[in-house]
């Protein structure tokens, strides 16, 4: 089981890293790369300041590996990676990470829609919207 | 016979912790449905339930058996 889960922001560094890492996969042609970024909504004047996300971990573990099952059916691809955060996420911050690599660039894109999608849709992740004021109010997916 | 409920995200709130371990009568998921909206505050917020980790349909109902663990689940929130 790939992991997917990570405690805290997802760093430039581990981006720029988990990029570095697919530069001896030579029959790549194009990556794609979703970034979620924690954004400083207001709601009735107050301001998020962070998402504290938590999840079923068992639960979304198995939908992320049948999700990812399907994505190679679905589509031509040589390597897909998610990641999410849990814990306090500050705006500002990475807290979702979908990277996708394939021989041509068309496949790239699909996927890259279809998977951001599918992990919001089918796991089982929370996130409660912390305000500058410590009120918090949870998350609710548009 | 004895269940463990998980709750997950606003039931947490509403419930007041993520875990709890209740001494149970009903025979079956949709039994114990109706008997936990009827007795907590939690009919207006909409949930699925997972059994030993496993998402269950709505429509059927499931015969849960001693030291099941049942999990509610409000819509999902991630990305």
């Amino acid at each position: 089981m790939k992991k997917v889960f990570i405690s805290g922001p997802i760093s430039s560094d581990f981006i720029g890293e988990s990029i570095a890492k697919h530069q001896t996969k030579t029959s790549i042609g194009a990556h794609n790369i979703f970034l979620g970024q924690v954004r400083a909504d207001e709601v009735e004047g107050k301001k998020v300041a962070a998402i504290e996300y938590t999840c079923y971990e068992e639960l979304a573990n198995t939908k992320l590996h049948e999700i990812r099952e399907e994505a190679f059916e679905k589509f031509d691809l040589i390597c897909m990676h998610i990641y999410h955060s849990l814990g306090t996420i500050k705006t500002g911050e990475v807290c979702f990470f979908v990277f996708v690599s394939a021989k041509r660039r068309n496949e790239v894109y699909a996927a890259t829609e279809w998977l951001v999608n599918q992990v919001k849709d089918r796991t089982p992740i929370y996130g409660k919207e912390i305000f500058e004021d410590a009120t918090h109010q949870w998350k609710v997916n548009s | 016979m004895k269940i463990t409920l998980k709750y997950f995200g606003q039931l947490v709130d509403v419930m007041g912790n993520h875990e709890e371990t209740r001494e149970i009568e009903v025979k079956n998921s949709n039994e114990l449905l109706e008997q936990m909206k009827q007795n907590n505050p939690i009919s207006h917020i909409p949930f699925q339930l997972a059994i030993n980790d496993v998402l269950i349909n709505q429509e059927e109902s499931k015969k849960l058996n001693d030291g099941d663990v049942i999990a509610l689940l409000p819509p999902y929130a991630g990305g």
